[in-house]
Order: structure tokens, then sequence, then C-alpha cells
């Protein structure tokens, strides 16, 4: 028999505020372990929750890049459940009235065609501290991330593939950090994700039971642990069993998925209206303003380059997968680098460096500005693109302005009469390698070229060069 | 300065605001006042056990420190070297807030709520803090874990509750501020048992952030006093939004008009409400009459619900409210090796018989197969009370009705029947449910003596008109003024 | 978003018994003794009676209700709510110390709060 794989998502993807959803402490992550709690988030009789403005802009941001029905009035509910990561006994949640319904997210199916996962809603809620186990059978509680303001974005149920649902994530991903929603990073927990995998026969109409597999935090444990969670499933029907509705959790180094809970009871968390929130209002005026200072949207730009710059989509795409990446390569052209070049330099070389120094655009020591003096010196041709890389690996590793680097670099050597002089010391010193080129074999004429650039400490023009080269071959 | 400091001291019943004028006038000092106080909560309210803890030497020092203020001619609060105790569920700098239960013994806030803070700010002088049922859970203050408060006018009985240790200071001497809290009459039905003033007001128009939360939808904290001049002031200085609190707001009065037409309900005289508390009630109605107050007759017939809606809401909230007592973050831990188990016995041991009861059956009303028939029965038929006391303030300033069904009871009567006391809060429920505002005050002594309390419910906002007219009263009526023999030191 | 819920009509009154209690009792993180059980069986019982005084007059049905409690309450726009600011350790609000807010923990050791090993979790 042929299964269907059954995919629904929750991605789980904290704003990137400065203080927390519902105090004003500070959010951070990688911190000292509780350096950043106070009574409000350590749940201490008598504090009270005030919920921050920012986080809710940067959740209507959100549900306006997803397409959602942004409600009037929505509310907070809490969600009890005992853990001893979340010191209140309870999560205050949107449940009976988020404040987003609908929307989808934009992806790419494995056959490269273009589809949307619909979404059911999506909600506000605050994060739960994380536990780490000791060697002596204690675990210690870190409340740093308590209380963190978070969104919920849930998925209606769709026909997916492992790396359909990770292309997905990846999507949610891009947008929400294209917005400045979500940092997006998911080795920092930033941005979690639970996968609800149920799967049917191919001719089937009902959806089979589903199991929730919880916190996956990387692209390849989505991918995997859909993969694998089916090939289960699959086995468990075929074998004639029934699949159990759970929550399983993901083994990223066994590659298997276990349940989670055994003797304990299903969750009841017992959702009622939180009392110390007052209803949140958002008026058709906030939505407004919160899209007029949304930045150019991947779509409009991936358009706009195609058209302006004439960008090959091959080019385009990497491009577009941080907005700060294409906002300084937009700079670079602002300030005059021909738009080829300055899409060649950023790819090669900057994208490079970024690697190389595990670092992001927003924090990269070299203005645009000053890149771009140095590319458009390699355009016309007054120093060579290996200068021009030298220049810039220069500037990075000492730390030096990259302008008054350029400034302080003599010019390329145009001048026929220097040029000439150098060329006619290589040839001379070089008889064997001449008259290979004079039998036919042109390859040496690289090397040639080469000695030329050693002996004018690369200031020749090596075109130039060549090009009296072959006059006097 | 003075020499004779007690013959110059004001009356044992007088009220802040004589206070106040008395210290303006130089009669005293603040230092002679805050020390006779401290020596009233040293004798008396310890023996009442209505003082939890005292905080003699730093009041001490705030007195002298006032003193001086005065001296050198400094602008002073309007609450200026006036001695304040706040409840033990109200979160105080010094000393411990413990909500009189085992839970947590020995919790340290190390900061003020902001009443607590606002009162300072206005000159008050924190002198200690009041005994309170554990988690203000409770009509008779038994259920303390600072054992059991005597009512100053007969010490075999209870004072009410939660806020017993609050009214039976109030109740038993003048001259002070009392913060206490009300879920369900905890700060008016302990008032009328201990013949002191107290008033709730609107949800939302005092602070709650630093109030150890017991059902946050319908807490509020409000001040206990001699009479409603005193509240008046108190709520003047306790009143208004707080950042600290999303639901708390300012609210203006419905009408700068005073209060003449009122609401006679009738619901508040019938079945289960004794007769001499009846026969009080109705006799100040006469007295308020005879000043041109009018007097209509109106229905709440969902009232009969509110008790039963109040159980619902009340209790699931404090479920919620109380997880946080996890024996993790805060509160009494007994170890053990295993989570789940750490959990259910610190919390078992932690809470008390009633806490627990009540935690009980929030949790059940809450949870799956039942809350939509019980909380979410509740929820609705909590909209219709507020709607039918709304559309009856429509036609009439105030409601009135008396405060408790019944007169102060002996110390272990009711207490092996929850339900018996949960029928205390009968006639006062209905104003924390529908958020609105109401103020005790003391009506009559019945023919044992016992203090017969009776209350005004407005509109939301209108709590110094309420206090207006309870002013009013009490000037046409000295109930008030009376002071128990017991209670002088 | 629907919650799971059976019971709608105050007619299926549920059976209040031992395991009602215990299963409550478990779902509260509360010890129950045997001993109590009865006790605890009869208060929840009359707590119930009183209880079903509460009348639906209502259109709506009380899931209903329950969705929409508060709704109509206090809302609050977005300029009024507290400004994205991180507070600075004398703010009000609280001690914003971590030794501080560990000294009323139970268990406090090394700047983190102890528990018995935790299961699952991230």
């Amino acid at each position: 028999m042929s299964w269907n794989t059954v995919v629904g998502l929750e991605i789980h993807a904290q704003m990137a505020t400065q203080s927390k959803m519902f105090c004003a402490c500070r959010r951070q992550a990688g911190a000292v372990p509780n350096s950043n709690i106070c009574p409000v988030c350590v749940g201490w009789p008598g504090a009270l929750p005030v919920l921050q403005g920012e986080a809710v802009r940067c959740a209507i941001r959100a549900a306006i890049c997803l397409g959602c029905d942004i409600q009037e009035l929505s509310r907070f509910d809490r969600k009890n459940y005992f853990y001893p990561d979340l010191p209140k006994g309870y999560q205050i949640s949107q449940f009976y009235h988020p404040y987003a319904l609908g929307g989808s997210i934009p992806f790419t199916r494995d056959d490269g065609s273009a589809a949307v996962l619909p979404l059911v809603r999506i909600h506000m809620e605050e994060d739960a501290g994380k536990s780490s186990h000791e060697e002596d059978g204690t675990s210690r509680i870190d409340l740093n991330r308590c209380s963190s303001p978070l969104l919920e974005i849930v998925s209606e149920p769709l026909l997916m593939s492992g790396t359909e649902a990770a292309s997905c994530v990846r999507s949610v991903r891009a947008l929400l950090r294209w917005v400045g929603v979500c940092d997006g990073d998911m080795e920092k927990g930033n941005l979690r994700c639970d996968v609800n995998v149920s799967v049917m026969p191919e001719e089937a109409v009902e959806f089979g039971t589903r199991a929730e597999l919880k916190n996956l935090n990387s692209f390849v444990s989505i991918e995997r642990s859909v993969v694998v969670e089916t090939a289960r499933q699959i086995e468990v029907i075929e074998g004639g069993g029934q699949v159990v509705q759970e929550t399983r959790l993901w083994d990223q180094d066994k590659e298997v998925t276990a349940s989670m809970r055994g003797k304990e009871d299903s969750p009841d968390y017992r959702y009622f209206p939180e009392p110390d929130l007052p209803v949140v209002w958002i008026t058709e005026d906030d939505i407004q303003q919160q899209s007029g200072s949304l930045p150019e949207m991947p779509e409009d730009r991936r358009q706009r380059w195609l058209k302006e710059y004439d960008f090959p989509e091959r080019e385009v795409v990497p491009l577009l997968s941080r907005r700060e990446n294409g906002d300084y390569l937009e700079s670079l052209i602002l300030e005059g680098v021909k738009p080829a070049s300055a899409s060649n330099w950023f790819r090669g070389e900057i994208l490079k460096q970024l690697n190389e120094r595990e670092e992001r655009i927003e924090v990269f020591p070299v203005t645009a500005q000053s890149l771009a003096l140095v590319i458009k010196a390699v355009e016309e041709d007054r120093i060579s693109v290996a200068t021009g890389k030298e220049l810039l690996q220069k500037s990075l590793d000492k730390g030096s302005d990259l302008k008054t680097l350029l400034e302080s670099t003599d010019e390329q050597v145009q001048d026929e009469g220097a040029l000439g002089e150098w060329v006619d010391q290589v040839l001379s010193e070089n008889e064997d390698a001449v008259n290979k080129i004079r039998g036919g074999d042109d390859r040496a004429i690289g090397f040639l070229v080469g000695q030329v650039m050693k002996l004018s400490k690369g200031q020749a023009h090596p075109k130039k060069v060549q090009e009296l080269m072959r006059a006097r071959i | 300065m003075v020499n004779d400091a007690a013959s110059s001291l004001p009356d044992p019943g007088a009220t802040s605001h004589e206070v106040l004028a008395h210290l303006q006038s130089g009669k005293c000092t603040t230092k002679a006042l805050i020390s006779e106080y401290l020596n009233f909560l040293e004798t008396t309210g310890k023996r009442l056990g209505a003082v939890v803890e005292v905080f003699s030497q730093s009041a001490l020092q705030e007195a002298e420190a006032s003193d001086a203020r005065r001296m050198a001619g400094e602008t002073l609060g309007v609450l200026e070297g006036i001695p304040f105790t706040a409840k033990m569920n109200i979160c105080t700098e010094e000393g411990t807030t413990d909500a009189s239960s085992a839970m947590l013994a020995g919790f340290e806030a190390g900061v003020d709520a902001t009443v607590v803070q606002k009162m300072r700010s206005a000159g008050a002088i924190l002198v200690g803090k009041s005994s309170c049922d554990e988690f203000a859970m409770g009509a008779s203050n038994e259920s303390s874990a600072h054992g059991v408060v005597r009512n100053p006018w007969d010490e075999s009985r209870v004072p009410g509750g939660s806020s017993g240790g609050a009214a039976a200071l109030a109740g038993a001497f003048g001259w002070a501020i009392h913060l206490g809290s009300d879920t369900g009459g905890s700060i008016r039905q302990p008032a009328a048992f201990c013949s002191a003033t107290g008033m709730k007001p609107t949800w939302g128009r005092v602070s709650r952030r630093g109030l150890i939360a017991f059902g946050s939808s319908l807490d509020q904290i409000g001040p206990l006093a001699r009479d409603a001049k005193d509240c008046q002031i108190a709520l003047e200085v306790l009143q208004g939004s707080d950042p600290l609190d999303a639901t708390s707001l300012s609210f203006s009065e419905s009408s700068k008009e005073p209060i003449r037409k009122i609401g006679w309900i009738r619901q508040g005289f019938g079945e289960g409400i004794d007769a001499s508390i009846r026969e009080q009630v109705e006799a100040a109605r006469s007295i308020l009459e005879k000043d041109g107050i009018e007097f209509v007759e109106v229905s709440l017939p969902t009232m009969a619900q509110a008790n039963a809606c109040y159980q619902v809401i009340a209790t699931a909230e404090a479920s919620s409210n109380l997880a946080r007592y996890d024996g993790i973050h805060v509160g009494k831990r007994l170890s053990s090796n295993d989570l789940e188990e750490l959990y259910s016995s610190s919390r078992s041991s932690g809470f008390g018989a009633e806490v627990r009861r009540r935690i009980l059956l929030g949790t059940f009303v809450l949870s799956s197969g039942y809350i939509d028939a019980y909380y979410g029965r509740a929820q609705s038929v909590r909209q219709e009370i507020r709607e039918e006391i709304l559309s009856a303030l429509d036609d009439v300033d105030a409601l009135m009705m008396p405060v408790s069904p019944f007169a102060p009871f002996k110390i272990g009567e009711r207490i092996d029947d929850p339900l018996a006391l949960y029928a205390c809060d009968i006639l006062t429920v209905t104003a924390n449910l529908a958020g609105v505002p109401a103020v005790a005050v003391p009506c009559a002594f019945d023919n044992e003596g016992l203090p017969v309390g009776m209350q005004w419910l407005g509109k939301h906002g209108d709590d110094h008109r309420l206090l207006q007219l309870a002013s009013l009263w009490q000037e046409l009526n000295d109930t008030w003024k009376s002071v128990p023999q017991g209670g002088q030191s | 978003m629907a919650a799971e819920s059976g019971m709608t009509e105050m007619g299926d009154r549920p059976v209040i018994d031992a395991e009602l209690v215990r299963r409550t009792a478990r779902l509260a993180r509360l010890e129950v003794t045997e001993d109590e059980i009865p006790g605890l069986v009869d208060h929840l019982e009359k707590m119930l009676d009183l209880v079903e005084q509460l009348e639906l007059t209502e259109s709506k049905t009380s899931h209903e209700q329950l969705a929409s409690a508060r709704m109509d309450g206090e809302k609050l726009s977005l300029s009024k709510w507290r400004e994205d600011v991180v507070a600075g350790e004398s703010d009000p609000g609280g001690p914003r110390r971590p030794e501080k807010l560990g000294e009323n923990a139970p268990d406090w050791r090394d700047g983190s709060f102890v528990t018995p090993r935790v299961v699952g979790g991230d």
C-alpha cells in the first residue's frame, strides 16, 4: 500500500524585544543563569504581569507578513500545569481569543513548485525557563528565559514531506527575520518547532491519528523526524496495530522517536481568562502603522532586482535570505558600484568573510561606503581585483580603515614605458617559455604575466602586460 | 516639647482626621502618638491576636523624622504621622508577608506593595502587620497560622474575616488606618462584626500590586478605619493607576451630586437573614428617610445565585493563583528525590485544610469535562449579576442591605462546617462579582451588645459618593463612636 | 478554538466519588490521605448542591460564555501598554538581584533553583 504523510506545524518564535513580555527584565540568550529575573518572572506572591507594547507590535508585523486576519480584541488566558521551569504554575497564553487567525506560509515543494501551508492562528504567549540535569541527580532551574515574548504559529495539517516541512519553517524564519520580529537562531532556541505527523493511505480522505514531536530545534531534525515517524507509523499500521495520539520525543543521535508520557494522565490545562491583564485592543491604525513600517518584502525585492539590476535568478535567491545582506549590497550600488560587481563582491568576498568571522552583516566592520571605493577602483582598473581583496583582508585583519588603506595604495601602472621595461626583463630571463609560446604552446603566457606582476609587486596592469607581451613575442 | 505626653494624647476612639488636627495643633508629638499606638498593639492588639508583627523601632524612627519635618516647616503628607497597618497578605519591605500561611512562613518580600508605598509617601507610618485567614480565605479568622483573632466587643467571638485582625484593631481603638483586602466581603464583614468602617473600592481603583492573590478578578485592597471620612482620606491616597498593575485605573465619580435616592434590596432582608439584623438596618433606613433620603424597593433575583457563583469563580482563580507555591521557587518544601512527590507533599503540608478544600474545588470546576458546566456557567451568572446591579443603579444612586446575615458568632462555632462559614458571604459577594464599590458602616448594637453593620453599593467609580453618604449617616448616628471597654490599653 | 468538554447541561451531574477526588487532587498536586477522602467527597457533594443553583438564562451556551468572559471588560490600546525598556536594579517592582530572589527559595545553590531530577523538558 502507498502512504501519504500529513504534517502540521506549531512554530514557537521568540520576539526580538529588549525586555521580556510581562516584566522589564532583559531578554537575553546565553546570560549567566538567573541573572535576568525579577519578582514577576519568578512568580513571587504579589507580583503582576504587565504586557509591553513592542511585543504586540512585533506580533502584528508577523501576522501581516503571514497574511493573517488580525483581531481587534484578543485576550490572554492561563494555561495551568506544574513544571519546575514554570514558576507561576501557569503560562500566560492566548487560547480562546488569539490575536490573529488564518494566514499561510509560502514554501517550495520538493518538485520546485510553489505552495502554501494554511495557518489556523497565531497567538502570543510567554516562554518558560530551562532546566539542566546535574550529575548529583538534581536539576538546576534557570529562569532567564521565563516570560520572554513568544509567538506560536499553528498550521493546518497538510500533505507534506519532511523536506517540505523544513522548507516551511525556513520560510517562516526568513520572513520573521526579514521584518525584525525574531532572530531565528534555532541553536539558541529562539525558534523552535513542534511537528504533528500522521499517515494515511494514498486514496484515503480522512487523516490518521497524529503523534506530536516536541521541541525540534534544527531543520535537519524537522526533516528527519518526519521521515522516521512516518516510517514508524506505517510499520505500526501494517503490523496490525494502531497509532496512539501522544507526544513523542525526537532523539537526534539515534534517529528514533520515543513516547514521552507513560503513566501520566493526558494533560488538562484548565484554560481560563487571565484576570490580571485587560483585553488587548488592536486598532486599524495600529495595523496601518506597522504595515507602513515594514521593509520591502523579499518577493517585491526579488522582482525589483531582476528588473532594475538585471541579476540572474540564481544570484538573487541567496541574496534574499536576510534583509540586512540585501540592504548592504544595495548600499554598494547606491555608492556607485555596478550591480554586477556589487553582487559578485558580496556573494564572493563578503559572504566568505562573514562565514569565517561568524558574524552578521549588521556588525561587519567595513562599511558599504568604503568598500564601494575599493570596488570602484577595481572597476576603473586603478587597482587589480587581487589588490582590492588584499586591502579588504588587511582592513579586517588589522582593523584599519579601508579608505585610508586605499588612499595609500599605489595605483596600477598602465604606462606603456614602465610596463615595457618589466616585460622586456621577464622575456629576456625566460627564453624557454618564450620559445614554447612561439612554438604554439600558449599556456606559458600566464606564467610570464605572473612573473611581471611579481616583479612589479602587483602594480602592473595584467591585461596591458599581456597585450605588450604578445606584441613582442 | 510636650512633657506630659499622655494627658495630651487624643481620645482612644479618635479618628485619623481628628488625630491629624491634634498633631497639627501641637497638642502632642508624632513620637508620643506612635509610641502610645505601639503600646496598644503590644498589649490589646496582641491579646486579641489581631497583630502579628509590630515594627516598633522603624515606626519610632519615622515618627521622629516626621516631628522634625513638622518642626522645620516642611510640606507634610495628608496622613502625616498617622499610624497604619497592612494585612499579612500585603507585601512590606520590612518584616514577613506570609498571608497567615505555613506555606509562606518567613517569606520576606523585600519590597512594599504599591499601597504601602503610597501610604508612606503620604506621611503615614507603618506600625505592624495584621492577622488574617490563611490566604484571605475565611470569614472568621480562625484559619490563620498565627492563631485565632478575637472580637474586641466579645473576646469569645470571632472578629469576622478574612481581614479580622485589621477590623479588630479598628474596632478596638482609633487613630489608625488599616489596609485590608476584600475578595468576597473580607473587609466589610469583619468591619461589621467589629463596629469599624470599611470599604471595598471599585475593582481596579486601587493597585493590587503587592497583594498576595486569592481570586484576582474579585480581590481589592481597601481601608478599614473609625469612620467614613478616614476611609475617604485613605482612599484618596491609595487610588490611582499603577504601572505595575495593568488592571488598575483612574476612576471618576458618576456625579458630583450627593446620594439622595437609595435602592432597598429586597433579597438582602429575606430568608436566612436574622430578624435582629433586619430590624436594625430598617431602623437605620427610617433615620435616613427623616433626613430626606428617598428609598425605593429593588429586587435583584440573581443575588440568590451570587454565593454559588462566587464559590466557583473565587476557587477557580485561587487554584491557579496558589499553584506557584510548589516547593521550588517560593514557599515551604518537603524534600524528596521525586519531583511529583515533592510537589504534592510540600503543598499538602504547607496549606491548611480550608485552603486545600478550595484549591480542590477550584481545580475541579476548571477541569476537562466540567469547566463549561461549572466555571462557564458561573461566568454567565456573573455577567447577569453585574448587569442586574448596574441596571438597578440606573434608577437609584446606591443600593442598601445588611453586611452579615447574622451577628458575630462564637469562636469554634462554625469551624467544622465550611458551608456554614460560606453563608457569611451571601450579602457581600455581590459587590465583588459586579466589581462595584461598597462601604460597610456600623449600624447599631443588637440586644446582646454585638455590632451590626450595613452596607451601600454604588456604581463603578462612585466610591467617594458612597463615602459621603456614609459620612452623612455617621453624622446622624453615633454608633461608630463607641469603643469597647476592653479595647482601651 | 474549542475546549475539550463533554458536559454542558447541569442535568448530567457527575458522580462525586473517591476516584474523582483523587484525580482532582493529583491535578492540583495535593496529597490526600484515605482518611480524608470521605470528608472531601462530602464537601464536594455539598458544594455542587450549592452550585446547582446556577441557572443559565442567557441564550449563549456556557462554553460561549466562558470564551467571551471579560471580552467586554476593560481594554487597553497599544500605546497604554508598558514601553519596551529594560529596568535597572533600583527600578520599582522589587529586587532584581538573583541572590535576593533566591533567598526565599527552599533550595538555591550556585545561582540556581534546585529540584529533584526533571524528566522531559528541554
